[in-house]
């Protein structure tokens, strides 16, 4: 499902490497956060990137530009992520880097599918786009 | 012109009527003018949907394998014999060498 944490907004979700079928979680879903101004796909936690084996998959590197202007570097492949509540099911590049302590869904995950946020009922609505 | 029968819910008419009064009064073709500008509209959204994305996996920048989703890819290439970590895999959408990392992201 999805939710506000106080007043954030996440989707449950789960993520899978195809290529060494492996998943994380193993089982059910976990919280990500969705933050607008994140322009990828979706970020994890090393710990979650190395869990499903991303890391032996050649990953690409890039830089990530902070809201202050520093740089940090990041590593990515790619994965599909799910959103199981609602059957969505996307592949794309799912990257790291040092520090992340959560799981970040990005505009590019985003675009591809409708959400809504509504804050006076604290409701938030995922579903397929049409 | 072409004449064309299609059906509407009653509010959805209600509110078409309304508006075309409001705006356009009583002009002739107004209904006709507003639904062929709607359909329009519409139409140049849906055909402009992006190219479907690919997923290739390269060996020494040479096409091994090609899918449209991650799953296909991986299932190839286990009928392949080939190792995925043997390629790299990469996607024929545009991946930005820089992007911005958003608000929760910080420097440690």
């Amino acid at each position: 499902m999805s939710a506000f944490l106080n007043l954030t907004p996440t989707v449950r979700i789960a993520l899978r490497n195809p290529f060494s079928r492996t998943r994380y979680p193993a089982d059910e879903s976990v919280v990500a956060v969705i933050d607008s101004g994140y322009e990828g796909f979706l970020a994890i936690p090393l710990d979650v990137f190395k869990h499903l084996l991303l890391d032996a998959l050649q990953p690409q590197r890039r830089a990530l530009v902070l809201a202050n202007g520093a740089i940090l570097t990041s590593k990515g492949a790619y994965a599909v992520l799910e959103i199981p509540h609602v059957a969505i099911r996307l592949s794309g590049f799912v990257e790291t880097y040092n520090g992340l302590e959560e799981i970040i869904l990005g505009v590019e995950a985003l675009s591809r599918f409708k959400s809504t946020l509504d804050y006076c009922q604290k409701k938030i609505s995922i579903q397929p786009c049409p | 012109m072409v004449n064309l029968t299609v059906s509407f819910s009653e509010e959805t008419v209600r509110r078409l009527r309304q508006t075309i009064r409001d705006r356009y009064g009583f002009r002739r073709g107004a209904l006709s003018g507003l639904v062929e500008e709607a359909v329009l509209e519409a139409l140049g959204r849906l055909e402009t949907t992006a190219p479907r994305e690919r997923f290739r996996a390269l060996k020494d920048d040479k096409v091994l394998a090609e899918a449209d989703d991650l799953d296909q890819l991986a299932s190839t290439l286990r009928q392949m014999k080939v190792d995925a970590r043997s390629v790299r895999i990469v996607s024929s959408s545009y991946l930005p060498a820089t992007a911005r990392a958003g608000f929760r992201a910080r420097k440690t």
